[in-house]
């Protein structure tokens, strides 16, 4: 029968939770059961428990959902969670509509359709020339003569 | 428990009530409260030829890592995502 030999613990290092600890091998009749074995695993345990409690608020916290926003708000809060990455925050609005942009302009994927059109004639907004006519140049051949009453309200008549 | 001074040891005196192992005692279970997920559990600290490896050390090694697996087990939706 071999003589039993005692495991020195300085050559198991503990790096957990950097990595994993290290325990020896304990092998019947050729190691003798030191208290520094089991102390050994006391310390594991302690360190692994210190660990997890360090962590326990996030290891417990809520799985995160994807968030909706109200209509028209801008910005939202985004509640405490944890996130996978795969979630989405989504802000909208009941006005994003194509009628309400104007035609070939796209905003957050939405492409307009509105055309500008001029007041009540249905017509482009006139033009002032240097002889005092007003043109409109969505109606051809066509322009209207004004005199000016007064700098901000003009006086238009029909020519 | 008494423990035997090294004087009575070295004349070999019988005494009642003595620990018959020379410096050897018993740690105490009920000494050692276990507060995990709450807290941290209290472990014992065996010291080399002076505590005896009784049977509840090993068992309170197992709970405590049965504890640890537990813990993780039921958080194990929130730990694996």
């Amino acid at each position: 029968m071999p003589i039993p030999s005692h495991l020195t613990e300085s050559d198991y290092s503990k790096t957990f939770p950097t990595a994993l600890d290290e325990f020896p091998t304990v092998i019947d009749e050729q190691h003798y059961i030191d208290a520094w074995l089991l102390n050994s695993v006391f310390d594991s345990l302690l360190i692994t428990e210190q660990y997890l409690l360090d962590h326990k608020a996030n290891i417990e916290s809520p799985l995160g959902a994807d968030v909706i926003g109200d209509g028209g708000q801008l910005e939202m809060s985004i509640p405490a969670a944890r996130y996978s990455g795969y979630e989405t925050a989504l802000a909208w609005d009941s006005e994003l509509l194509e009628e309400n942009i104007k035609d070939g302009v796209s905003i957050f994927g939405v492409t307009g359709s509105y055309v500008v059109t001029g007041g009540a004639l249905g017509v482009s907004l006139p033009i002032l020339d240097a002889g005092g006519s007003w043109l409109f140049p969505s109606i051809p051949n066509q322009s209207l003569t004004a005199s000016v009453v007064a700098a901000s309200v003009p006086n238009v008549s029909a020519s | 428990m008494k423990r035997i001074s090294p004087k009575r040891l070295r004349r070999n005196l019988p005494e009642d009530n003595v620990v018959p192992t020379l410096t050897y005692y018993h740690l105490q279970a009920g000494n050692y409260p276990t507060a995990f997920p709450t807290a941290l559990d209290a472990a014992p600290i065996l010291k080399q030829k002076h505590t005896f490896i009784d049977g509840w050390i090993f068992n309170r090694m197992y709970s405590m890592m049965l504890s640890v697996q537990q813990y993780v087990l039921d958080n194990k939706t929130n730990i694996e995502v």
